[in-house]
């Protein structure tokens, strides 16, 4: 009865030492980002949040909201934009903080000039910001398109999550 | 009976943990492993057995193949499927021209900024269309693998008049060591100045044995500061090559490929049957008269933009080209 006891355990200690092996994760590459930032328009002076940043301070449920945009989840789910239902993301969203000439944060109106490498001409494209000041999400005013420089000129209301979208 | 029963008490609960130990076992392995976000492949035009050039018309020649071999800025495990935009970039593009019959290896290397039609994707992995993109972001918009390959595919094809392409590898950045030290690593004369700053024996010609990291150093190493650095570099990559294929034509046999293969394995990817490649690798051992003159770097017209470089390609210039190597006059 012992050893058949013994046997077992040891087939049992194997098993899971395997599994353990087995379950281990691979090694992945960071992921890269795909909208960038020319840089701010008349005068203005922004940036991209310094990665790992992007999120900082945000409320869990924004949080949540970026997540779930980021793969590629519905946006007017995640937005509670019910006018975005048909849209989906380009990209990734972008943390973009308006600061003074000093690099100082500065929650002011800015125009932004962003790059956006997978722009395909005979899209509806669009973008939404989560505002940092107003605590909501909607969309921004595009105040230019072009497709050959694949540029995106948009006006944010000071520091903002902003998303691309398309359909 | 009371033994009996105690018994198979102890027998039942033994069992029932092992299932329970397997069954976590199996969780813990699926949750590590990243689903592709990819739901489509791209479009692939109808191969083209005929060109017309100048008026003549020219038909493919059966007996070269295209092989695409793609360099890729990335160092993970090429067998796990990446989330779409985040597959790395193919920083070297090679298109070799394998002439089967002749036993003959001609390289067309074509520069990372080069403009041309690129599938692309959004963040869910749904193809989106085409644009006018650096070729390099093809294989990024992919998802690290199978799909990254069939989008690089698709872009050089396109890029040369709808050229069938064969097959293609791809290997990245963790390969390099054991693919350059597998042959004792490779001695080469170091080609233009600035590497130094990489590695302090890199000096303007003088001659070096890459071993261990100096390949990786070597092969990587551009100026971003200076413009067109990309194009610099190609002329590294051609320097490396024609080191490296003088080197294997020491080695014959199958089982050096073999063993490279092996150690490299998570770190290429290809649509190649094993076999192929060996038959491949037979013919780079085998090509005496493989030199740099035999690699033919695309001409054309560099532009630098606000943030990117971007490279136009010379078409007449790369269809000859293209011509010459893949085709044949009626």
């Amino acid at each position: 009865m012992k050893k058949i006891i013994m046997a077992i355990l040891s087939c049992v200690l194997v098993i899971s030492m395997a599994i353990t092996s087995f379950g281990a994760p691979s090694i992945q590459g960071a992921g890269a980002k795909t909208i960038g930032l020319f840089g701010a328009l008349d005068k203005g002076h922004a940036m991209i949040a310094p990665l790992g940043a992007e999120t900082t301070g945000l409320p869990e449920k924004v949080v949540a909201s970026i997540k779930s945009i980021n793969e590629g989840k519905s946006i007017s789910e995640a937005t509670g934009l019910k006018e975005f239902a048909e849209y989906k993301a380009l990209g990734k969203t972008v943390a973009i903080l308006t600061t003074d000439a000093t690099g100082k944060i500065l929650d002011v109106p800015t125009k932004l000039s962003i790059y956006v490498p997978n722009m395909v001409e005979g899209k509806d494209i669009k973008v939404i910001a989560y505002t940092n000041i107003t605590g909501l999400w909607g969309p921004t005013q595009v105040l230019g398109l072009n497709y050959q420089k694949k540029s995106l000129d948009i006006l944010i209301n000071g520091s903002s999550t902003i998303c691309v979208v398309y359909k | 009976m009371r033994v009996s029963i105690k018994k198979c008490f102890v027998i039942s609960l033994l069992v029932v943990s092992t299932i329970i130990l397997v069954a976590i076992g199996i969780w813990k392995n699926n949750t590590g492993i990243i689903k592709t976000t990819i739901n489509e492949n791209a479009e692939t035009k109808p191969d083209k057995t005929y060109i017309v050039q100048d008026g003549k018309k020219y038909k493919r020649k059966s007996y070269v193949k295209a092989i695409l071999v793609l360099g890729i800025d990335s160092n993970v495990d090429m067998h796990y499927t990446q989330d779409a935009g985040s597959g790395g970039q193919a920083d070297s593009i090679g298109l070799i021209a394998w002439d089967t019959a002749n036993n003959r290896l001609d390289m067309i290397m074509i520069p990372r900024d080069t403009m041309t039609q690129i599938p692309v994707t959004d963040v869910g992995g749904n193809i989106i269309g085409k644009t006018l993109q650096h070729i390099t972001m093809a294989y990024a918009f992919g998802d690290g693998n199978e799909i990254s390959g069939e989008f690089m595919k698709e872009a050089v094809s396109e890029l040369f008049e709808g050229l069938s392409i064969d097959q293609y590898l791809s290997v990245n950045t963790s390969a390099i060591k054991s693919i350059n030290d597998a042959i004792g690593g490779v001695e080469l004369v170091i080609p233009y100045e600035g590497m130094e700053k990489v590695d302090a024996s890199f000096v303007k010609g003088e001659k070096v044995l890459l071993k261990g990291d100096m390949a990786e150093k070597f092969l990587r190493y551009r100026d971003t500061d200076s413009d067109f650095s990309a194009m610099t570099r190609i002329e590294a990559h051609k320097v490396y090559l024609a080191a490296y294929q003088k080197k294997l034509r020491q080695f014959k046999g199958d089982s050096l490929v073999e063993k490279i293969l092996k150690e490299i394995s998570p770190y290429y990817y290809t649509d190649m049957q094993k076999d192929m490649i060996l038959k491949l690798a037979a013919c780079a051992m085998a090509d005496e008269s493989f030199n740099e003159d035999r690699m033919y770097v695309l001409e054309g017209e560099n532009k630098k933009t606000e943030i990117y470089d971007e490279f136009y390609m010379d078409k007449d210039m790369a269809m000859n080209k293209i011509i010459d190597l893949f085709y044949a006059e009626e």
